[in-house]
């Protein structure tokens, strides 16, 4: 198991500039879930943008407006989750807070970084180019926790798109794949996680329809964004005995999306269930009695 | 428009070609824009364009109206100088149009709206100038040439005939975004065909504008798909390689290959458990960016498609409880369907293919694509489920309809009509299963929709109790719904529990069912939601469908049917996704997110209506601005028209007009089995022949009640033959080949149009030397855009007859109001 280059700010910096140069070298699989220690600073932020290769410029009045509203962001975060969810998972809430989410407000097709969009009052979509959106944070929030991520998981994602879900699934997991379909997308998406030493991200460009059946003993949670009248029978064969696979459905804009939730069975076969949740509210007060999701496990 | 210093005009048989130009021009660079929306955006939208193109006819009427004697005065500049402007303002509308940033998929959520509507006021701004100078110059041609009306609208509708046919012509040679720097041409050359003293300064300044035009057209920025359109991910994956592209007015068709293309079919997500293989990799075939269907990959000389999934399939159960069937496939699924079918057992396949690309690669193959039906011989029907079962009984053990069909073409929804399920139990066997497809990912009371319409069919042909002969069963995202004229016996119910069981799939109705205990053994969970209050189930598995599907088959109201219009479709009302009910519009709002793409035009549609009143009740405004101007100076003893019986007529005309011609357009949809070529024979023929209807203005002269009553009365007795006797007629000539059909359509339209080209010019040789003669065209054009919406409104909600029935009313209320100048009192 490596470990990062650093965890020391210079380190940080150093190391994600060294590592856009490497971009092409191959990444260490099944390294544990690294929390990022330095702290984020304009600095760091124009660095891992400039290292990712999407230059970006921006004063520090702008740099701590975004910081400003990460906390209100994140109580709306909070009590979102515990009214649809009953309660707000601290691993899901840790992962955000972690996560910058600026750094993922990127127009691809464009070459225009917009972070000053992130952690936008009123939650909304964002269109990044190539037929791609940065989901609302809320819903990002409810399908993150939907999940049901665990420190020993491994995750598959089919649909890279920003990243930022990927990501934020890889700070609580230990190993986290994504396969983005889309060429010019996924080629500039794979560049963005290194600089922020999310070492435990393996990105590709190509058919997710059989999944990643080079990672042995297959997935505890796999999201497929682009399935059409079916999921792939094949990703249901990489699935780990409870493991779930969710797949959202709907147009990218709205609020959120409808997830189908799959499960295996103790016999092997596979269970559904619809989950409107982000679009409405549990009839009945049986959502007091589902127990919260402890945190560590 | 004029060919003298004074403005005056001059007789002459070549006086109006200019107009005939642009008129044409203007109908074709509209069309040309509905296509640029429908494959570029979604053609919902293109609608808008629509009601852009009226507003600005309506008010250029209006100015027309205000400032008649300043446009008149200046009559001779204009018409030399307004081809050159429209040139102009042609391109840049275009390209702003092209460059507007608009996605119509942020309307749907709250937080994100705001900035679409901007975009939609950019269309606004772009669009409107042409259409606004267009008015002016076609209103001005009538202003200048009172005394000529009759010919005047006679050229303005026969080259707005002749530009639908042209622009429709050309969408088979050119791709739709290359349409508009054509249309540009002839509406410059309308400037080499004016006359006058300034027709050498507006033939040079035409051509400059047509060179900027094409430049900017063609050197600037280019259109292209909207990137969320389902074409986009596969055009942009690695390798991605368009391999063949077929130009026709019903769309722009792209065979496509990459790695994300698959037979695109709902299978058991335990297929591997029951050993089978994931559908095989293909070609997809895109229609205006939108999947139509996959289609097979080069394969050896009598080598079969690959249906290994087949099995696994949801679509797979009738074919276990009836082997060795004779079948019929409605809808051919790009040639996999009927492979499919006969390998699960089924010993002759019958197949029903409508679309006429999707026939042609069944047959030749498209590209390098293979042909579907290779290495086996099938009857194909062309003309639609109704037509194939024609005069059949008792002839089928499965008619089974693929769950791609509805979307392949508009005219299919009248598969899917109580209608059709009269049709279909009467050409099975006894013991015969019909198998209907409802997709329930976006709105699962869709499905509660489909068992109403089967129910009714059921009823109608006798089959009663109607729950007693229907079986559903479903996968998390699709229903099929199983009918039989035999009732559901326990032998085919446990075969079917069996069935289900294997491959997770759950069943949601057969006769005896108990929802309440089915829920403790479903595989796939589907709460049941209230559309109305927001809330969600949350009391433990659920099948929402299973908790109504009994309720809806025995005729009872149901908590979906109280929130949804679950009223079964009727080839009168044939549309499916129109389950919202309008008149809760705050509800629909409040739940906008949650709409389906397919219910969205329903509320555009609302929008447009609201847009098109508000203007139209400005344009009737204008005699209470400026009474004077609309009478203007008239000698005295002259005789004075009549304003109040004007604000009347023209709307009814403008309203009634377009009421029947969209009533004709569904109607020949249905009866040629594509809307595409419908709309083209009948917008065409209508437009032509009532132009020609409007030359004959002129022999009624001094005679205008006789020319009114005889159009009106033509046109009432025409819609009564119609409504009594169109159906059957069209039912006994529906064997018939395509191009006698088409012919029998314009043979329809012909006489009506005739005669609804006369009351136009009629009411406005009445409109004296004011301002009246504009403001009249412009009620006509402002109640144009009212009546698109309006009909959809009244057909959604009462069906396409009472489009028919509410036509002919407005053509009586004419009769009765038309403006007959009065002489004053003394």
């Amino acid at each position: 198991m490596t470990l990062p280059l650093s965890l020391t700010r210079r380190g940080f910096v150093a190391g994600a500039a060294a590592t856009a140069a490497a971009s092409t070298l191959p990444r260490a699989a099944g390294a544990a879930a690294t929390p990022q220690t330095s702290p984020w600073t304009r600095e760091a932020f124009i660095a891992a943008m400039e290292a990712s290769g999407r230059p970006v410029r921006q004063t520090q009045a702008q740099f701590d407006a975004i910081q400003k509203r990460k906390p209100i962001a994140m109580k709306r975060i909070e009590k979102y989750l515990i009214e649809r969810l009953g309660s707000a998972d601290p691993a899901v809430m840790a992962a955000f807070e972690e996560i910058p989410r600026e750094y993922f407000h990127y127009m691809y097709q464009s070459g225009t970084p917009t972070p000053g969009d992130a952690y936008e009052d009123t939650p909304k979509p964002w269109a990044l180019g190539y037929g791609s959106a940065l989901s609302d944070y809320l819903g990002q929030a409810y399908m993150t926790q939907i999940c049901e991520p665990k420190p020993d998981h491994t995750v598959l994602e089919i649909g890279t798109g920003s990243g930022f879900q990927i990501s934020l699934l890889s700070r609580i997991v230990k190993s986290a794949y994504s396969i983005e379909i889309i060429e010019p997308l996924g080629n500039a998406v794979k560049k963005i996680f290194a600089p922020l030493g999310y070492t435990n991200v393996q990105t590709k460009v190509g058919d997710g329809y059989f999944g990643w059946p080079e990672v042995q003993g297959g997935f505890d949670i796999i999201i497929v964004t682009c399935a059409a009248q079916y999921a792939p029978p094949e990703l249901f064969k990489q699935m780990k005995p409870g493991a779930r696979m969710i797949i959202p459905i709907g147009q990218p804009f709205k609020r959120g999306q409808v997830l189908y939730v799959y499960t295996k069975d103790a016999e092997g076969k596979i269970h559904s269930k619809r989950d409107v949740g982000v679009f409405f509210i549990p009839m009945t007060g049986a959502m007091m009695n589902r127990p919260a999701p402890k945190p560590g496990t | 428009m004029t060919n003298d210093s004074t403005g005056q005009p001059e007789a002459g048989r070549c006086l109006f070609w200019p107009l005939f130009l642009i008129s044409a021009g203007a109908v074709a660079y509209e069309i040309a824009l509905t296509r640029y929306f429908a494959v570029a955006k979604w053609s919902e939208y293109g609608y808008w364009v629509i009601s852009i193109v009226m507003v600005g006819f309506a008010l250029s009427g209006v100015t027309l109206a205000l400032a008649r004697d300043f446009f008149v005065r200046r009559g001779a500049v204009l018409a030399a100088s307004l081809p050159a402007v429209l040139v102009l303002t042609a391109a840049l509308g275009f390209h702003f149009t092209v460059t507007n940033p608009f996605n119509p998929l942020q309307l749907q959520n709250p937080a994100t709206w705001e900035p679409q509507v901007w975009n939609i006021a950019g269309y606004y701004a772009c669009l409107l100038p042409f259409y606004y100078l267009t008015g002016i110059y076609i209103s001005l041609t009538f202003v200048m040439n009172a005394s000529d009306v009759g010919r005047v609208y006679g050229f303005d509708l026969t080259g707005a005939g002749v530009g639908a046919a042209a622009v429709l012509a050309l969408m088979f040679v050119l791709h739709p975004f290359d349409l508009v720097p054509a249309l540009l041409v002839p509406i410059a050359a309308s400037a080499l065909l004016t006359r006058g003293k300034w027709r050498t300064q507006g033939t040079a300044a035409a051509l400059v504008a047509l060179l900027a035009g094409e430049a900017l057209l063609l050197l600037g920025p280019r259109a292209a798909f909207n990137d969320f359109k389902s074409i986009y991910a596969p055009m942009n994956t690695p390798d991605a390689k368009v391999l063949a592209e077929l130009r026709t007015p019903r769309g722009l068709y792209q065979l496509l290959d990459n790695f994300t293309e698959r037979v695109d079919t709902d299978i058991s997500n335990n297929a591997g458990m029951l050993g089978l293989p994931g559908p095989p990799q293909t070609f997809g075939l895109y229609r205006d960016g939108n999947r139509l269907a996959a289609l097979p990959k080069p394969m050896a000389a009598g080598t079969p498609l690959d249906v290994g999934y087949a099995g696994a399939g949801l679509d797979a159960l009738p074919y276990t409880l009836l082997p060795k069937a004779r079948a019929l496939v409605v809808g051919a699924s790009g040639g996999f369907r009927p492979a499919a079918v006969l390998s699960l057992g089924a010993a002759t396949v019958d197949v029903v293919e409508t679309e006429p690309v999707l026939r042609q690669a069944l047959r030749d193959g498209i590209g390098t694509s293979p042909p579907g039906l290779a290495g086996r011989a099938h009857t194909v029907f062309a003309d639609g489920t109704l037509a194939a079962l024609d005069g059949k009984q008792a002839v089928y053990d499965i008619i089974d309809i693929s769950a791609d069909f509805m979307d392949a073409a508009e005219a299919n929804l009248t598969a899917f009509t109580t209608d059709a399920m009269v049709a279909y139990l009467r050409a099975l066997k006894p013991g015969g299963i019909l198998s209907i497809p409802v997709s329930i990912r976006d709105f699962p009371v869709y499905a509660l929709r489909m068992l109403a319409t089967v129910r009714a069919g059921l009823r109608q042909a006798g089959l009663s109790p109607a729950a007693d002969h229907v079986l559903v069963y479903r996968s998390a995202w699709s229903v099929r719904i199983l009918v039989s004229p035999a009732k559901w016996d326990a032998d085919r119910i446990a075969a079917a529990k069996a069935f289900a069981d294997e491959r997770s799939f759950d069943l949601s109705y057969y006769p005896g069912f108990d929802p309440v205990a089915a829920r403790a053994n479903l595989y796939n969970d589907l709460p049941a939601v209230s559309f109305t209050s927001g809330e969600v189930s949350a009391d433990g598995p659920r099948d929402a469908i299973a908790d109504e599907a009994g309720v809806v088959l025995k005729g009872d109201y149901s908590a979906s049917s109280l929130a949804f219009n679950l009223d079964p479709t009727t080839m009168d009302r044939p549309g499916f996704h129109t389950v919202l009910r309008l008149a809760q519009l705050d509800t629909i709002l409040k739940r906008l997110e949650i709409l389906p793409q397919p219910e969205i035009s329903g509320l555009v549609n609302l929008a447009v209506l609201a847009q098109a009143i508000i203007i139209a009740l400005l344009v009737l405004a204008v005699p209470l601005v400026a009474p004077g101007r609309l009478r203007g100076r008239a000698a005295p003893g002259a005789l004075r028209p009549a304003i109040l019986r004007a604000a009347i007529y023209f709307p009814c005309l403008g309203l009634g007009f377009l009421f029947l011609e969209i009533f004709v357009i569904e109607r020949a949809s249905f009866y040629l089995n594509d809307r595409a070529s419908a709309f083209a024979l009948v917008l065409t023929g209508m437009l032509i022949f009532s132009g020609l209807g409007a030359m004959a203005e002129s022999r009624f002269a001094g005679r205008e009640w006789r020319g009114i009553a005889i159009a009106a009365l033509l046109a009432l007795g025409w819609c009564v033959l119609v409504l009594l006797g169109l159906e059957s007629a069209l039912m006994a000539t529906l064997h018939l080949p395509w191009a006698v059909r088409a012919l029998l359509v314009i043979l329809l339209v012909a006489p009506v149009s005739l005669a609804l080209g006369l009351p136009f010019p009629l009411g406005l040789s009445q409109a004296g030397t004011g301002g009246m003669l504009p403001w009249a065209w412009a009620l006509n054009g402002a109640f144009s855009v009212v009546a698109t919406p309006l009909a959809n409104l009244i057909a959604r909600n009462a069906g396409y007859s009472w489009v028919l029935i509410c036509g002919a009313i407005l053509y009586v209320v004419a009769l009765i109001t038309f403006p007959i100048a009065r002489k004053p009192t003394p």
